[in-house]
């Protein structure tokens, strides 16, 4: 008996089936748009664990000879590598390719202020950001001393389409024990509207917007300084040994 | 009744079944779920063309005039341009800008001069002008490597 009834399904229509699973598949794609899920980080995580890498701590992305680099506005130049680690002149700066996270945590290694002009030196991070075509949309952290005679400032800010908008989101001054010329490692930790900037492990900024929800990550350099740098890599905020 | 629905003789060697099944009852679940797809697909859609500002775009746009300043007082040329829209102007001499075919809505303007922008919510209805007044920099504006 039952075998006779599932024979009544046996010419199911395949155009039903069809329409169903191209459905679901539509449904899926649009409800993670909305989300702001990325379905290239998802691709990127699947690839990673089929491989059998651990995909949460292994790095998103990470310094290399390749950088997305700005080629209008103001900005002169992108990063070169260089033996044991990377050279970034004056207003130049680059974004790590193929990285288009959500959120992350940054981790910039090494800094050296190799030169420096009397004004305008500082250096700085930037996230959920992208080389648009009128110039540079997204977020930075920056670490910018003015002159001798004032204080370092450091400071999360927006950009859109290569303009810095003012007033920053969010500006206060780098603790007095700390070298702006040799800092420690620095860290920004993005994670929905929050963006948290840390210097040896101590939390020194705190910022909150929502213009920007995902894109690659960089170091660029202020007017007066050359930077060199010996590591930066985007990982996982899931990952602990990363912390 | 299609061929595929055809019953099978099996079903009635030993006489004339209590219950005979409804060969279309998975069929109509089968569209039952499509259509639930299809109004949610329709559903999301419209929630994501709200998101990304289509939905605005197809509201229909509005028009928002103004005057730009720089942190002296002085009327500047400027570039004005609306925040994840495809629209913008340049300021006059005299610092009087037109932007039409601002999507309707609550939008965000940048008011851009030397490098640096200046962001003001403006509220567009379809059709209309809106004046949104002065635009002024201040002198910290240009307190940066880029504007010097």
């Amino acid at each position: 008996m039952k075998n006779s009834i599932r024979q009544f399904h046996k010419g199911q229509g395949l155009v039903e089936y069809g329409l169903l699973l191209l459905l679901i598949a539509f449904v899926t794609g649009l409800a993670l748009n909305i989300a702001g899920v990325s379905m290239q980080d998802l691709y990127s995580q699947a690839i990673s664990g089929l491989r059998g890498e651990s995909s949460e701590c292994n790095p998103l992305a990470r310094a290399g000879s390749e950088w997305d680099s700005p080629d209008i506005n103001f900005w002169r130049g992108g990063i070169t590598q260089q033996a044991g680690g990377y050279e970034v002149c004056p207003l130049c700066g680059g974004l790590l390719p193929g990285l288009s996270g959500s959120d992350y945590e940054l981790d910039l290694s090494g800094v050296q202020v190799a030169s420096t002009n009397p004004t305008w030196n500082g250096y700085g991070i930037t996230f959920r950001a992208e080389n648009g075509n009128k110039g540079l949309n997204g977020y930075m952290f920056e670490v910018e001393k003015v002159n001798k005679n004032n204080p370092t400032r450091i400071y999360f800010s927006k950009w859109v389409n290569g303009t810095q908008i003012k007033p920053y989101i969010k500006m206060y001054y780098l603790p007095a024990d700390i070298d702006w010329n040799n800092p420690p490692d620095m860290r920004v930790k993005v994670e929905g509207d929050t963006f948290t900037a840390y210097m040896d492990g101590q939390q020194v900024l705190q910022g909150k917007d929502k213009t920007y929800t995902e894109g690659s990550a960089g170091v660029f350099a202020n007017a007066g300084t050359q930077l060199n740098f010996s590591n930066f890599l985007a990982g996982s905020l899931n990952c602990e040994e990363a912390q | 009744m299609a061929f595929e629905e055809s019953p099978s003789m099996d079903l009635y060697k030993d006489g004339m079944p209590a219950h005979l099944p409804d060969p279309s009852h998975k069929k109509r679940l089968i569209w039952i779920a499509i259509v639930g797809l299809t109004v949610l697909s329709l559903l999301l859609a419209f929630f994501s063309m709200a998101q990304d500002g289509t939905l605005a775009t197809l509201a229909g746009t509005g028009t928002v005039t103004g005057i730009v300043y720089d942190d002296l007082g002085q009327p500047v040329i400027a570039d004005i341009f609306v925040f994840g829209a495809d629209v913008s102007a340049q300021s006059d001499q005299m610092g009087r800008f037109k932007l039409s075919g601002v999507p309707s809505g609550q939008q965000v303007l940048v008011v851009a001069y030397r490098n640096v922008g200046r962001e003001y919510a403006v509220n567009i209805s379809a059709g209309q002008m809106v004046d949104m007044g002065e635009a002024r920099f201040q002198t910290d504006d240009f307190l940066n490597g880029w504007s010097q």
